[in-house]
């Protein structure tokens, strides 16, 4: 800001001064800024803020050349902001527009993962049953007995469908080899009517 | 399927009884685990739709 102010000054200096003063005036500040190091961002040197000063311009292209804060009429100062929050609504409901996409996705990878599991437990749920109704007519029957051929293949995907159908061949199965060691095992198929 | 459980079916057969009622026992035990497993997955996913369904609502609405 200190510098801003100096450059101003300086260059309205400048512009009150014969040409050829000018332009020794500007090569000495040029060098003494180059001897003392001097960096600074937007104006770089007093023949910017001289130019400037001459082309009095004052929109922002004008300001942004040179590198300074253009003054702003009421109107300019109205629109900025103004322009400036539109923006960051919109950089708002891109932010949330992808914040909710994502955890849609999210979401729907998690729902996918579950029906896979889901689907693996049913698989490994009907291989129990099976297996267990297969022992039931083991145990029932004896080592030599006949398995239906309902127990060697899968009847369906859902789980719920599936025991009910596990169930029913179990019923069948005992109803047919009524012959049971240990009635205690069974106690599972009471509700099929089946009572040792 | 069908090729997988028929060796489990032989060797079942070649088991003295005891064993095959032990094995009937682990069955039931296996027979519970995926029932659960089955019952909590199925809960873990109407949870997730439900989120889902919350979420897509609340879009529509902005």
């Amino acid at each position: 800001m200190l510098i801003y102010i100096i450059y101003t000054f300086l260059g309205q200096m400048i512009v009150g001064l014969p040409a050829d003063e000018r332009e020794e005036l500007l090569k000495m500040v040029a060098q003494r800024a180059s001897a003392a190091g001097e960096m600074h961002e937007g104006v770089s040197s007093p023949r910017e803020v001289y130019d400037f000063q001459l082309t009095a311009k004052t929109g922002i292209e004008a300001a942004a050349g040179a590198g300074m804060t253009p003054c702003m009429t009421e109107k300019g100062a109205m629109a900025m902001p103004a322009k400036m929050k539109i923006e960051k609504k919109d950089g708002m409901k891109d932010s949330t527009c992808e914040g909710s996409d994502k955890a849609t996705m999210k979401l729907m990878e998690k729902m996918e993962k579950y029906r896979g599991k889901i689907a693996k437990n049913t698989m490994k749920l009907a291989r129990a049953q099976r297996m267990l109704a297969v022992a039931d007519i083991l145990i029932a029957q004896g080592v030599d007995a006949q398995v239906p051929a309902s127990l060697y293949t899968v009847h369906c995907v859902s789980s719920s469908y599936f025991c009910k159908q596990t169930i029913q061949t179990r019923c069948k199965a005992l109803t047919r080899y009524t012959i049971l060691a240990d009635p205690g095992v069974f106690d599972g198929y009471s509700g099929c009517g089946n009572s040792a | 399927m069908v090729a997988e459980i028929v060796p489990d079916i032989a060797e079942l057969r070649m088991m003295p009884r005891d064993k095959i009622e032990l094995k009937r026992l682990k069955f039931l035990e296996k027979e519970a685990k995926y029932l659960r497993k089955v019952a909590e997955y199925q809960m873990d996913l109407a949870e997730k739709t439900k989120d889902l369904e919350k979420l897509q609502s609340v879009l529509v609405m902005a």
